[in-house]
């Protein structure tokens, strides 16, 4: 899977990371990738509200089961990461071995075209990194793929971000070593 | 250097549907502008690049459909905004009347001590005028809120306020950091450019 | 709490061996997932802040105290991140759990310890952390005109204050014990004052 573009977006919807890895074809500019979080962030909004009622009740009222598949995302494997690779303070030779539990469950996750897909991990705390692939297929391993390696980078996220003293919370990110470190990964995929 | 930006203010645009807010926002001279979402999604974006201090900031201005049928995802648009502008139109009543109504809706979903401006459009449209300036200002003042009025044929001021805002808006985050965690001065946008007191602000 | 309620809590955490509790799963990132430093140079890395605010504040503990929880409540902000990125763990449905995942948990991750859970209000909504160590305070004394004003681990309240606040939790913490201060225990209180519901981020449930 070739990562063309990873995202984050704060919890107010606002853009603070930007990085593309493919050259050439249609850039946008930096304002329209503004644009494009901030719909982002609508939409999310709106796909929350579009689980139909009926469902939602079932899920209010009944005991949340673990055994919940659907709400799992299954390991994908180290993804590349390799005992080089240094994951900050997340130990090698990999952090997390397990399925997981995604806390996005009714909200948005993929979006597919025929040219590319676009996923969404969210965190409790509201910040949301998006990963966009130049392959159309949602197919459970692709998405298990983009959500582990989502999670990846938020753990970086997590370390060159929010334990620099400097950074500012909820402004764009200027993270020399995030950067790297989200380059590095992704170039390994 | 992965951003060209250093700061990303969100500034959010309200008040009754037909009082002018996207007009408004064209002509606060932009970078981009869009009007293909709102009916979508209920919010426009407009994003204007301004330099402070010699860091270059950009506001994006999230202007949003002030229909009822947007209201239920309103939290999410109100969330982490640094100021916020209520508009109402100087020919109409009603929008005036609407402003307690979202002011409560900043207080309930915005972040406390969020800047606030007031702004009545339309002010060219004299004879048709039912909102008195003064009765508007009364009103603002009395809430300690700025205020100001704009047309199509006058919008310096507009240009000027967001400006202002954006000042405010940087000077209070700075505060913020020698305060570290003090999250309670309810400053507000000051029109006259003075420097900001922040006399509410416990600041050690 | 009892021991029953607390099993069902845990056995919903983690995923691929729902048998596994809090604390098992707690114990197992502190132990082999955790970098670690020396504890002395952590004790007097702290012992040096609080000295340090006690003369810039000319001895002004409640000022003291005031910036403590402001510098924890700033981690808080940031270490949530680190603390969830690293458990992966789902919301908590009420206080009850929130309470287990702080103490098995958080605190277990970044101090190696385990406060109990215990004083629970009548309506579920606070409770106290009781800290039979506190790793801050191994060696510390207070002299004698900091012992009744200084709150010397009050940086741990702003740590659980800014961190709560970031999963949308608003709620007061405070230290109603020290032993440092001649108390029998060392008590940490947390009372819930409300859920930020429109704070939620949108597509959760």
């Amino acid at each position: 899977m070739a990562i063309q573009t990873i995202l984050v977006i704060n919890k107010s919807g606002g853009l603070v990371y930007k990085k593309e890895f493919l050259n050439g074809g249609h850039r946008l500019t930096s304002n329209e990738y503004l644009v494009l979080a901030g719909t982002l962030q609508g939409v999310i909004a709106i796909a929350g509200q579009l689980t139909p009622k009926a469902l939602q009740i079932t899920k209010n009222s009944g005991i949340k089961d673990v055994t919940d598949q659907e709400t799992l995302v299954a390991y994908a494997g180290p993804l590349g990461i390799l005992e080089s690779q240094d994951m900050g303070s997340f130990m090698l030779p990999d952090y997390f071995t397990e399925s997981f539990k995604s806390w996005n469950t009714s909200g948005l996750k993929h979006i597919t075209t025929d040219q590319l897909s676009l996923f969404v991990f969210q965190s409790l705390t509201g910040v949301k990194l998006v990963a966009i692939s130049t392959q159309n297929s949602i197919s459970n391993v692709a998405v298990s793929i983009a959500e582990n390696l989502l999670r990846k980078v938020y753990c970086l996220y997590a370390d060159y971000v929010m334990k620099n003293p400097f950074h500012e919370a909820e402004m764009p990110i200027k993270c020399t070593l995030f950067d790297k470190k989200v380059a590095e990964m992704v170039s390994r995929l | 250097m992965n951003s060209e930006y250093d700061y990303l203010f969100k500034l959010l645009l309200i008040g009754d549907s037909g009082v002018g807010k996207s007009c408004l926002l064209l002509r606060f001279s932009d970078d981009t502008y869009t009007n293909d979402y709102i009916s979508t999604i209920g919010v426009d974006f407009k994003i204007k690049t301004v330099e402070l201090d010699g860091k270059t900031v950009k506001l994006q201005i999230w202007d949003t459909a002030g229909q009822e049928r947007f209201r239920t995802i309103t939290s999410s648009y109100y969330r982490g905004a640094h100021g916020i502008i209520i508009v109402y139109d100087v020919t109409d009543q009603d929008s005036f009347n609407n402003v307690k109504m979202w002011l409560q809706e900043i207080d309930r979903y915005a972040t406390a001590g969020v800047l606030k401006l007031l702004v009545g459009n339309k002010s060219d449209l004299q004879d048709k005028r039912v909102v008195e300036f003064d009765v508007a200002k009364e009103f603002a003042d009395s809430l300690q809120i700025p205020f100001l009025e704009t047309s199509a044929l006058d919008s310096s001021n507009v240009e000027q306020a967001f400006l202002t805002m954006a000042k405010q808006i940087k000077e209070s985050m700075a505060q913020q950091h020698r305060d570290t965690g003090k999250k309670d001065d309810k400053s507000n946008v000051n029109l006259k450019g003075q420097s900001l007191s922040n006399a509410s602000s416990g600041c050690c | 709490m009892s021991a029953g309620s607390a099993n069902a809590a845990a056995s919903s955490v983690n995923v691929s061996s729902s048998t596994k509790s809090l604390r098992v799963f707690g114990d197992e990132i502190w132990k082999n997932k955790t970098a670690k430093i020396n504890a002395e140079l952590f004790t007097l890395t702290y012992g040096s802040i609080v000295s340090q605010l006690s003369t810039d504040f000319q001895r002004n503990f409640t000022k003291v105290n005031e910036k403590l929880f402001a510098m924890g409540y700033n981690i808080g902000t940031r270490l949530i991140e680190d603390f969830l990125a690293r458990t992966a763990l789902p919301r908590c449905e009420n206080m009850v759990k929130t309470s287990e995942v702080i103490s098995k948990c958080a605190f277990k991750i970044f101090l190696n310890i385990t406060p109990q859970v215990t004083n629970w209000a009548n309506n579920k909504e606070a409770f106290s952390l009781l800290l039979d160590e506190n790793p801050l305070s191994d060696f510390v004394e207070l002299p004698m005109d900091a012992v009744k004003e200084l709150w010397y681990s009050n940086i741990l309240c702003g740590v659980l204050k800014g961190a709560l606040e970031m999963v949308q939790l608003d709620c007061d913490v405070f230290f109603v014990n020290d032993v440092l201060r001649g108390d029998q225990s060392t008590e940490i209180r947390i009372k819930l004052n409300r859920v930020l519901k429109d704070e939620i981020p949108a597509g959760e449930d």
